[in-house]
């Protein structure tokens, strides 16, 4: 297998395996992983490319750990994000990861374009590429934002 | 009532000044600790609504000389979004570098408490136009 054919999902995401395993015509490995300090340290080593997705509410709930993996140029973490994300989320992102722009709802087409892009692109440009965002089909709830909203007050 | 204010404070005198100027129009809530501002807040958001604007001194006296709250409040209503537009407006006795603090953070306008009697005016308008701005 090519290596740059590994996505990790960044939590046990079936709809996110279904999506992706369906919108390939070839076998692309997808390994699905909670966020546990041995995982994050696996990651931070890994010597082979891969694309990390990360839904956005995992990310903002454990963004120093996360940070982490950004040291390790071999990954490429894509943020998944709601179909119409609040403007503070954008905000919030484009400050933190410092991205060029910030996604759209993707179409599986789409979907499928956008992986082959950063599985296709060379070394010297991937570094440029280190944070990528693209969409996904949830909505964040008020729970969810009061959630995130605790987790950093306390 | 036009909006909703939080306001985060722990010095009284200033909660009263704040509360006499604004709450006749406005839907206004002291909170003098963090841990009140997130119950306020939560609960609201519990009921499908936001706060209009909060009102946020950075450091509350009673509960630690040097602690950094306001921020804590701050970052919480960035990160997670249960402020919409960011409409935050600090009013702190904290001088120093403050607007270099804040500067990683969406404020609108930073107050300084010492500068009260010149800046109050410009105060008052500047919440009038941010609520009837967004709402």
């Amino acid at each position: 297998m090519n290596t740059s054919e590994i996505i990790v999902l960044l939590e046990e995401n079936s709809s996110w395996k279904q999506q992706i395993t369906s919108s390939f015509n070839y076998d692309i490995q997808i390994m699905e992983m909670f966020i546990t300090k041995k995982n994050i340290l696996f990651l931070r080593s890994v010597s082979f490319s891969c694309i990390v997705i990360i839904p956005i509410e995992i990310y903002l709930l454990q963004k120093t750990k996360l940070n982490e993996l950004k040291g390790n140029p071999n990954l490429y973490i894509a943020l998944s994000l709601p179909n119409n994300p609040n403007p503070n989320l954008q905000k919030l992102i484009l400050r933190d990861l410092k991205v060029d722009y910030i996604s759209r709802s993707l179409t599986k087409k789409e979907l499928v374009n956008e992986i082959n892009y950063l599985n296709s692109i060379s070394a010297d440009r991937k570094s440029k590429l280190l944070s990528k965002i693209i969409s996904e089909d949830t909505e964040i709830t008020i729970q969810d934002q009061i959630t995130i909203f605790n987790s950093i007050i306390q | 009532m036009e909006g909703k204010i939080l306001y985060l404070e722990d010095d009284p005198l200033w909660i009263q000044e704040i509360k006499n100027m604004l709450d006749k129009k406005y839907d206004f809530i002291s909170v003098s600790t963090l841990r009140d501002a997130a119950q306020v807040i939560t609960n609201i958001a519990r009921k499908g609504e936001f706060i209009d604007l909060a009102i946020v001194d950075i450091s509350l006296i009673r509960n630690n000389g040097d602690n950094q709250d306001g921020f804590v409040l701050i970052d919480a209503l960035e990160r997670s979004g249960l402020l919409p537009e960011f409409k935050i407006i600090v009013l702190t006795g904290y001088e120093g570098n403050i607007r270099s603090s804040l500067s990683e953070f969406d404020v609108i306008d930073v107050f300084i408490k010492a500068n009260w009697a010149k800046e109050k005016e410009s105060f008052l308008n500047l919440v009038n136009n941010t609520i009837i701005k967004f709402s």
